[in-house]
């Protein structure tokens, strides 16, 4: 039976997943230094490890992949072929390849041969060009002959000399017998199978001739069968016992040896002999194993992708020591209540709300995910888009161990990308270029992440050509887009504007369609926002703050009528109270004063359908939505708290009034007010 | 009492895959080890009767950590796994002591086989 191998499903996408991105990054580094051996044997290292994962979970078309990769990476390795870049492209070509079969594996797709056909064949040109095209390829299929019929132990070819050592053994007294042993047809590494076998025997005596030649054996270049003449002193029995020890033998032969002259006569003392089958199995049941996966029926059970982290286990175990604190004091609880003793209830409690900050904290930590993660993806691309682009560039990383929520990180690769393209399309500029502005040849985009407080920044900074106001300023007239009046940075923060591009030429690098609007609204979906500052000649910085964790928010909370919400902290500006006289009517909308002018004002009672209290006094609170300010109405004030979001139905996620609830302290619930989408479906 | 196996391998997935089959099969799992240093550590604290041990690893490979091993106990059994193409690993596995090899795809049977005999 084959084993059932969906189990180890997710582990495989995720150490896979380690692996590729490790081949990468030592690719990467491996085009700096074609001659760093260490190196090279660290990424045959990886590849290899890939190909015994892949085979192990029968998936044919990948374990083929890595093997003829790995081939290639061999040829390296034994010096038989230089590194240069496009051998270099094809490898990274290879674990492109390979992600993409890992992901539709991932899709529960079926893999086709015809996925990794082309890149198979280049793989065959170059290794085959690198004359060390041994056309041992994918499958093996030996040509050759095979071994059927019965096992014997005939020797093909007997000389003299033979004749001599064997008469000299059997005067010093030795027996000398002739063996034949039969391999497990599928046997695999057959040389060190036989080499194996030899040791053992020759520990006790001598083998004098093999057939075929001991290289042959050596290199594995036989079908099953091998035939020797030992000398030893050991009994049938005990010579029986040494190969009985040995694995993948399927069936042997001891028995005197006697010299070709007189084969004819042995054919009745074949009773004698033993043709024993070991543990024998018929070999077509051992088959399977490794053969076609059991994907299709791990179909049906892994439809939910389940996301996994890794955890580091000092956390872990801290998790537990806490746990069995508050169980400790949770016991003391019941006995303080049993005994009515308000104080050590006090005290009890006291501890039980530290545990659970701990905990609280801790559960956060186990949660975050180092940037790294979506960093380390980078460099890679950097060095396509330097190569596509023509322009030398490099990127220098900083604080790829910062953490954030595994959410967040997990949404922050595209955003990212978006902004890297740009840098490396729009902001450096061509060699040339900056050698007549006196700038380094090679560009320099960096990529930094910090903590700062509850937030965390990332910058992402090119030492490029900055945005000239001018140009962005003519683009935005030819697009309708009203400049009159606006500072230079006004003009500049315009490429945020929906459908915005700046590039002369479309390339599809940074492609048009998804502008950094998109990359904006990414942002802003994670809770957090992104600033810029760009000074022509000098580059361009993005700062994108995020906040650190999603799943435990400060929010203020307001009561609508009857009814509890929770509004996120991080986008109210301030709380004002408001009469009903204050509000004022224009043509479209209700406005009221705030500050130097006037902001529209957002009824939640009517939007969200709640009953509202006929008092006249309100309060606003003032929320800031991109460059824009709301007030949004509500009728009395409870304060601010930290609240745990829970997720909420997708139906109500809907209708994009909500973005979770939490649970007070009294056990009622109380929804969360997807303030963005509030104020923004106002536009 | 069931016998006590060290599994060494650089992959957690080959870990877990070899575990379950030992652990199906009646052993017992001593401990993992995820490169030859740590194996050899493992196996001067556990004392495990069988080891199974991968062959490229990252830092200590398997055949440096088979030659410590053995170095440190003669009679430790270590059965070294590889892959197709390890054909001169294996060989010097072989002469270092090693008492198997099982190979990459791992097939239940032979695996237990190898162990068994090892052991017997």
């Amino acid at each position: 039976m084959a084993d059932d191998n969906s189990v180890y499903r997710d582990l495989f996408f995720e150490e896979s997943d380690d692996n590729l991105q490790t081949l990468n990054d030592s690719i990467l580094e491996l085009e700096q230094e074609p001659d760093n051996i260490d190196l090279i044997n660290s990424i045959f290292r990886v590849a290899h490890t890939l190909k015994g994962m892949s085979a192990t979970m029968g998936y044919d078309v990948m374990t083929k992949l890595t093997h003829k990769m790995e081939d290639m990476l061999d040829l390296f390795k034994t010096g038989k072929m230089k590194v240069n870049t496009d051998h270099i492209s094809l490898v990274f070509k290879c674990l492109d390849k390979l992600q993409e079969l890992v992901d539709d594996l991932r899709d529960d797709k079926e893999l086709e041969e015809s996925q990794i056909t082309d890149l198979w064949n280049e793989l065959d040109r170059v290794e085959s060009s690198a004359g060390a095209g041994e056309p041992e390829a994918e499958s093996p299929a030996p040509v050759e002959k095979h071994d059927e019929g019965a096992l014997s132990t005939k020797f093909e070819y007997y000389d003299d000399a033979d004749t001599d050592v064997v008469n000299g053994a059997k005067a010093d007294g030795m027996n000398v017998y002739a063996i034949a042993i039969r391999l497990d047809k599928d046997t695999m590494l057959k040389g060190p199978r036989v080499f194996l076998i030899t040791e053992h025997l020759e520990k006790d005596g001598e083998i004098i001739r093999t057939e075929p030649s001991a290289d042959l054996l050596e290199d594995g270049d036989f079908d099953t069968d091998f035939r020797m003449i030992y000398l030893t002193k050991d009994s049938v029995d005990d010579v029986k016992h040494i190969i009985e020890s040995n694995t993948e033998i399927d069936s042997y032969i001891v028995e005197e040896f006697k010299e070709p002259a007189a084969e004819e006569e042995k054919a009745e003392e074949k009773s004698e002999t033993e043709e024993k089958k070991a543990e024998a199995k018929p070999a077509e049941e051992k088959k399977p194993a490794a053969g076609k996966p059991a994907a299709k029926t791990q179909a049906t059970a892994h439809k939910a992708k389940n996301q996994m982290i890794r955890v580091d286990l000092t956390r872990l175990d801290r998790f537990l020591n806490l746990v069995s604190e508050i169980v400790v004091y949770r016991n003391q609880l019941e006995d303080a209540t049993n005994r009515e003793s308000i104080d050590e209830i006090r005290d009890s409690l006291e501890q039980v709300s530290r545990l659970t900050s701990e905990l609280q904290d801790l559960v956060l930590k186990i949660r975050m995910q180092q940037v790294s993660v979506v960093f380390s993806r980078f460099p890679r691309m950097v060095r396509d888009l330097s190569n596509q682009l023509n322009k030398e560039m490099k990127l220098e990383i900083i604080g790829e161990e910062t953490e954030l929520d595994k959410t967040v990180v997990s949404e922050l690769s595209e955003p990212l990308i978006h902004l890297l393209r740009n840098s490396a399309d729009h902001g450096i500029e061509d060699p040339e270029t900056r050698k007549k502005l006196g700038k380094p040849e090679v560009g320099t985009i960096t990529l930094a992440a910090y903590q700062e407080g509850n937030k965390v920044l990332i910058t992402l900074s090119d030492d490029g050509k900055g945005l000239k106001p001018e140009i962005i300023k003519a683009s935005a007239e030819k697009k309708g887009i009203d400049t009159t009046g606006m500072t230079d940075r006004e003009i500049q923060m315009l490429v945020f504007h929906p459908g915005f591009s700046t590039a002369k030429k479309i390339t599809n690098i940074s492609g048009r369609g998804v502008g950094l609007d998109a990359v904006q609204a990414k942002i802003a979906e994670l809770g957090g926002s992104i600033e810029m500052d760009s000074k022509v000649d000098v580059g361009t910085t993005f700062i994108i703050k995020l906040p650190l964790t999603l799943s435990i928010i400060q929010a203020l909370m307001v009561q609508i009528g009857k009814e509890s919400f929770a509004i996120p902290l991080d986008v109210v500006e301030r709380v004002v109270m408001v009469r009903e006289k204050d509000i004022m009517q224009t043509s479209n909308q209700e406005v009221c004063k705030f500050q130097e002018g006037l902001i529209p004002i957002i009824r939640t009672d009517k939007l969200l359908q709640v009953p509202s209290s006929s008092s006249d006094k309100k309060y606003a609170i003032i929320v800031k939505i991109g460059k824009q300010y709301y007030g949004v109405l509500v009728d009395k004030m409870i304060g601010q708290q930290e609240i745990v979001i829970k997720k909420i139905d997708p139906m109500l996620q809907k209708i994009k009034k909500y973005q979770g609830a939490t649970i007070l302290g009294n056990g009622s619930i109380a929804l969360i007010l997807d303030v963005n989408a509030i104020c923004n479906s106002r536009q | 009492m069931a016998k006590r196996i060290l599994i060494v391998d650089d992959a957690v997935f080959m870990r877990m895959k070899l575990k379950d089959i030992l652990e199906k099969n009646g052993y017992e799992v001593a401990g993992e080890a995820q490169n030859g240093q740590e194996a050899f550590d493992k196996y001067q604290a556990e004392k495990p009767d069988l080891v199974t041990m991968d062959i490229t690893m990252p830092e200590v490979d398997g055949l440096q950590a088979l030659k410590m091993i053995k170095q440190a106990d003669a009679n430790a059994k270590v059965v070294m796994c590889s892959a197709m193409g390890q054909q001169g690993m294996v060989m010097d596995a072989i002469k270092s002591g090693a008492v198997d090899f099982i190979v990459k795809p791992f097939d239940t049977e032979r695996v237990i086989q190898a162990l068994d005999k090892a052991l017997s």
